[in-house]
């Protein structure tokens, strides 16, 4: 009876020994994905917290409207030391607002692909900036001793605001920018590879491997079409850079004007996907063979 | 002769009766002179009292003929009826025939428990769940067009390079540029108390 419990039981040990594979806390595979989980866990946290700090301020300011209606309408005392308290609450839950919400633009930015280092530094560099300045001003906020302090305190933040914004527009077509870059590359490579298995082809003299010269011109044409496609990518690409640069200039127009790059980068992406869809027609011609 | 008004106002009990019958009211009792006439008139007791007597009669003239005509019938069938069982007790007894019923029902026993085998093997296979007729459009076959596949259909590189084509036009089509979620927020800047 016991042989034949311990032979099953043998079997099952060796099978589990064969089949669990170890990770060790230490390894780099595992660093990479708990950094990758971090990363996703920041700006997951940083989206949460900032949709917090609205739903705050909604409150914050529905409480000043009121306040601020009551002090309009009495002109007593009492209304306005309230609508004074209103104001101040509101103002700091705004300035709140901003900073959760550059905060989840810099999470964001930080696990953004293919943009580039020099880049990334310097618009973390001047969000933190922005960062600064708000919750500068929303320590400075409760020394204001009357409303108008805090209406000229409020205004010092709506010019700040101004500003800020071509910044915020910047990053955020920084990021699908980055995307088509990243594609950008993966089809140059992509191109380069198979252009050198092509050559690689030309210089075949062995019966078989060898194709013939029409079959070459079919494949060049391809290969041409697929550069090409790249290559107008890449301008679009330019194109938006250019844009970029002129997005401080946009301050009344400036959604328009991230819809107009937006709209250029999709032609761009619009290019690489034929770029691909032709590299494929070029890979589906070499393993075909000549009648 | 009576007439047609007459016995209705015999019934109802005329004008003042059909009133009445209207309101609600009960019928005022016919006079008893009148009952009297209307019982004479019609002897009805009578002549039920006759047909009664004849159906009787003609029932028992029947079950008469009956009874003598099936009685020799009946002995005859009592008799089948026992030779049968005879035959059909002596069969029993016969071991040859016991065998046989018994090797017939141990075989549609085993029929049966093949055919829920089967039912139940098939039903395992296609993953416990019954097929439910689908009225789908089914797509044409595509046709058949000839493919001579060159040296390099199975070349590693080759495939790697398809693969990797395939994956980046994947992500390229499915890829968003515009992100909502970052969308600035709207908050109101416009602070004044005049």
């Amino acid at each position: 009876m016991k042989k034949y419990l311990i032979l099953p039981t043998i079997f099952f040990v060796t099978l589990n020994l064969i089949a669990v594979q170890q990770v060790f806390s230490q390894s780099s595979e595992a660093t990479q994905s708990s950094e990758i989980k971090e990363e996703e866990k920041g700006f997951d946290q940083a989206y949460q917290e900032y949709i917090l700090k609205l739903q705050d301020y909604q409150k914050a300011h529905e409480e000043y409207l009121l306040r601020r209606s009551q002090y309009l309408r009495f002109q007593s005392l009492k209304s306005r030391q309230d609508a004074q308290e209103a104001t101040l609450k509101m103002l700091q839950a705004r300035d709140d607002v901003v900073i959760a919400y550059l905060s989840m633009l810099l999470a964001r930015l930080s696990e953004a692909i293919s943009v580039s280092e020099v880049r990334k530094e310097s618009l973390t560099l001047r969000v933190d900036q922005e960062i600064g300045w708000f919750t500068d001003h929303r320590d400075t906020l409760p020394s204001a001793g009357t409303l108008d302090d805090l209406v000229k305190d409020s205004d010092l933040a709506e010019k700040r605001w101004e500003g800020v914004e071509p910044l915020v527009y910047e990053v955020m077509i920084t990021l699908p920018y980055g995307k088509i870059s990243d594609f950008t590359q993966r089809s140059d490579s992509a191109l380069t590879a198979v252009k050198n298995k092509l050559e690689i082809i030309r210089d075949e003299d062995r019966e078989g491997y060898k194709f013939s010269n029409e079959k070459f011109e079919v494949l060049d044409r391809w290969t041409f079409e697929t550069n090409a496609r790249i290559v107008r990518s890449k301008e679009k690409q330019v194109e938006v850079d250019n844009m970029i640069v002129l997005i401080v200039k946009q301050r009344k127009a400036i959604l328009k004007h991230y819809n107009d790059m937006i709209g250029v980068l999709g032609e761009s992406q619009l290019f690489l996907k034929e770029a691909n869809t032709f590299l494929r027609e070029v890979i589906r011609e070499i393993k075909t063979a000549e009648e | 002769m009576v007439t047609l008004k007459s016995q209705t106002e015999n019934k109802i009990g005329g004008l003042t009766g059909w009133i009445r019958a209207l309101m609600g009211k009960p019928v005022a009792p016919v006079r008893s002179d009148q009952q009297d006439k209307s019982f004479q008139a019609v002897p009805e007791d009578d002549s039920v009292k006759q047909d009664i007597q004849k159906f009787k009669a003609f029932v028992s003239k029947s079950l008469e003929k009956v009874s003598t005509s099936s009685g020799p019938l009946t002995a005859k069938g009592l008799a089948t009826g026992s030779t049968l069982t005879t035959s059909v007790k002596g069969a029993f007894e016969n071991k040859f025939i016991k065998r046989l019923v018994r090797s017939f029902l141990i075989f549609v026993f085993l029929m049966i428990l093949v055919f829920i085998g089967v039912k139940l093997f098939r039903l395992l296979q296609e993953g416990g769940e019954a097929i439910e007729p689908k009225f789908e459009p089914t797509p044409t076959p595509a046709s058949y067009e000839p493919y001579k596949p060159s040296i390099y259909a199975g070349d590693p590189e080759i495939l790697q390079l398809e693969e990797d084509v395939n994956v980046l036009e994947r992500e390229i089509s499915r890829s968003g540029l515009r992100e909502d979620n970052l969308i600035p927020p709207s908050l109101d800047y416009n602070v004044s108390f005049k």
